[in-house]
């Protein structure tokens, strides 16, 4: 094996400052070919997601970020890149917006992009980007459609689909190999079997991939990896709801939720199955944008639920349906004003259906969500509505990230000899990072910033660090002229040494309290049970 | 051929309350005609249109979307 050759990681979004939004990553195998002595170079992305808060840059003068990839993909109006370093293939994890929200500005810029590597969900999704942009179909990148369990090789890469749980179905993780390393890459995953779509996570395929070979790096879903506990699974959603469901089977029940939560609105409605309830979806369009592009990529709720019926707000059925033996899926969790619950609150009662004795069950976590509770408190028909959320039953809610508890078991199984975060901000990098170490795994020491690139070969793995300008921004209603460059500020380096240390104070100081108060129940419990 | 959204703008505004999770492929491409559309039987069409459709419906909709990516 010749000095340069190795598989190399490079982050070109989504290992941000402040936050995780705009995910991207390239992996680039630089291998010498045994015959000729050339060193072959091929390079694939994994996800090309659009900056979802883009305040978060120049003080929010841009109305648009994406990874700057003009190094690795010919844009108009830029040098063409080095034939060599050009980007061979897209791979998409899930089709979230953070994910693939920049395909169609690339398409809408010009860009030559790669074929694209995706589930039929993401095709779906990336397809309605073009849709929605007006982009003329003729001008759509070849987009193929793959599966769980492929291996897909480009040049001298291998790349293996695993199937990811997240908040969506069709997500992947992906093992990138080529002769001098292997890479782990999550993706956005929570590591959950369950899922009522029938994609949860298949510890028996991460086990056959342990078995094909160490993992020399594995780039974790950071989101909230440092949390305590296992993310809540969609088995514990299901459980929450059905209990609830069983609890007021004689009433009408109203469930606001996120429109756009596909495993979610499959769980409620699976819970809503096992309790013979049927299923009105009531949440504008954007909730039946979910739900129609489940049907369009082979989800379809009615036959996964045959026992109960799922029907529009808007169809004659629904209309003849007795309330008191539905559930109402809808939106309005934060208040949103076009959304149906909101529009009750606010005084159209032809907005959705809701009965004098209906029972709201709505997953309210986090400041933001307070805006539908003080709208429900102030509302004369639903103030004094039974109403439960997660304070009430904690597993009404649950993330599509995996913590602590997920991120031991997927790195048990797979003994990575190195672990480091993808989709997390420095602040939750720093504490992935104190996590993995307690936990006796070898980190890379600090977050890797977008535009830098770890060199990954069966000896180890090394930094190459880089501040080259990562991210094109455009201002408002400037989308059709060249974007700017710009950068994230991370700070210097020394910063970044103060930040970890202080971010493994609070980590152990946190650590420190969880087991005092475990010990403190422990304790309580046995006085009680010794009264 | 009109792009998608095009013909979904024409749906939109002539039968704005149509219910698109339950419609039927067959009343979908009646719906179609009536706008002086013609129906292309190619792969998805139906369903791409349908998602054209329900995003013209959903502009303006300001349902908030960032916790469901969390």
């Amino acid at each position: 094996m010749e000095q340069n050759d190795a598989l190399y990681w490079s982050p070109r979004g989504g290992n941000n400052y402040k936050d995780f939004w705009g995910s991207c990553h390239a992996f680039t195998s630089k291998q010498t070919n045994k015959d000729t002595g050339v060193v072959e170079t091929d390079t694939i992305l994994v996800d090309l997601g659009q900056h979802e808060q883009t305040r978060d840059y120049e003080n929010g003068r841009f109305d648009k970020v994406v990874p700057a990839l003009d190094d690795i993909i010919e844009i108009p109006g830029f040098p063409e890149p080095d034939p060599e370093k050009k980007c061979k293939a897209l791979f998409v994890s899930h089709g979230h917006s953070d994910h693939i929200g920049a395909i169609s500005t690339y398409v809408s810029m010009g860009a030559k992009l790669p074929p694209i590597y995706c589930s039929k969900m993401s095709a779906n999704l990336i397809m309605k980007d073009f849709i929605e942009k007006g982009i003329d179909e003729a001008k759509w990148p070849e987009i193929k459609e793959i599966n769980a369990g492929d291996t897909i090789t480009v040049g001298n890469l291998k790349v293996r689909t695993m199937a990811a749980s997240h908040s969506i179905p069709g997500a992947f993780s992906f093992k990138i190999s080529n002769d001098s390393a292997s890479i782990f890459h999550t993706g956005d995953t929570k590591g959950d079997p369950s899922s009522f779509l029938g994609n949860g996570v298949n510890f028996d395929d991460y086990k056959k991939i342990a078995e094909q070979g160490p993992i020399d790096l594995m780039t974790f879903d950071g989101t909230t990896a440092a949390n305590n506990g296992h993310a809540t699974y969609e088995s514990e959603v299901k459980g929450a709801y059905s209990t609830l469901i069983k609890r007021h089977s004689d009433k009408q029940l109203i469930m606001p939720m996120p429109a756009a939560h596909a495993e979610r609105i499959a769980t409620i409605i699976s819970a809503a199955a096992e309790n013979g309830k049927d299923v009105i979806i009531n949440g504008g369009p954007v909730m039946d944008s979910t739900i129609v592009g489940l049907q369009m990529s082979g989800y379809d709720l009615q036959k996964l639920n045959p026992n109960i019926r799922i029907v529009g707000a808007n169809s004659e059925e629904a209309k003849k349906l007795d309330p008191k033996k539905t559930i109402t899926i809808t939106t309005g969790i934060y208040g949103e004003s076009n959304a149906p619950m909101t529009q009750f609150c606010n005084g159209d009662k032809s907005a959705i259906n809701i009965e004098k004795d209906a029972v709201i069950i709505t997953p309210l976590i986090g400041s933001r969500s307070e805006r539908l509770a003080q709208l429900l408190a102030k509302c004369p028909d639903t103030k004094d509505l039974i109403t439960y959320t997660s304070k009430d039953l904690s597993t009404l809610y649950g993330s599509g990230h995996a913590q602590r508890d997920d991120f031991i078991k997927i790195a048990g199984i797979l003994k990575p000899k190195a672990v480091t975060t993808c989709h997390a901000s420095t602040k939750l990098a720093n504490r992935f990072i104190n996590m993995a170490s307690e936990l006796g795994y070898a980190t890379l020491g600090r977050q890797i910033r977008n535009a830098e690139t770890v060199k990954v070969t069966a000896q180890g793995c090394e930094v190459i660090p880089n501040e080259k300008k990562n991210w094109f921004g455009w201002e408002k209603n400037g989308e059709d002229k060249k974007p700017e460059k710009f950068h994230d500020d991370y700070g210097t380096v020394e910063s970044c040494r103060k930040e970890i240390e202080k971010a493994k104070k609070a980590y152990f100081e946190r650590q420190t309290l969880n087991k005092l108060m475990k010990n403190a129940m422990v304790n309580f419990s046995k006085n009680m049970g010794g009264r | 051929m009109a792009l998608y959204i095009q013909i979904a703008e024409k749906l939109e505004k002539k039968f704005p309350k149509t219910d698109l999770i339950g419609i039927s492929d067959n009343d979908l491409i009646n719906l179609i005609a009536s706008v002086g559309e013609k129906y292309e039987s190619s792969t998805d069409w139906l369903y791409k249109l349908k998602m054209a459709w329900t995003t013209v419906r959903s502009q303006g909709d300001n349902n908030s979307e960032l916790d469901a990516f969390i």
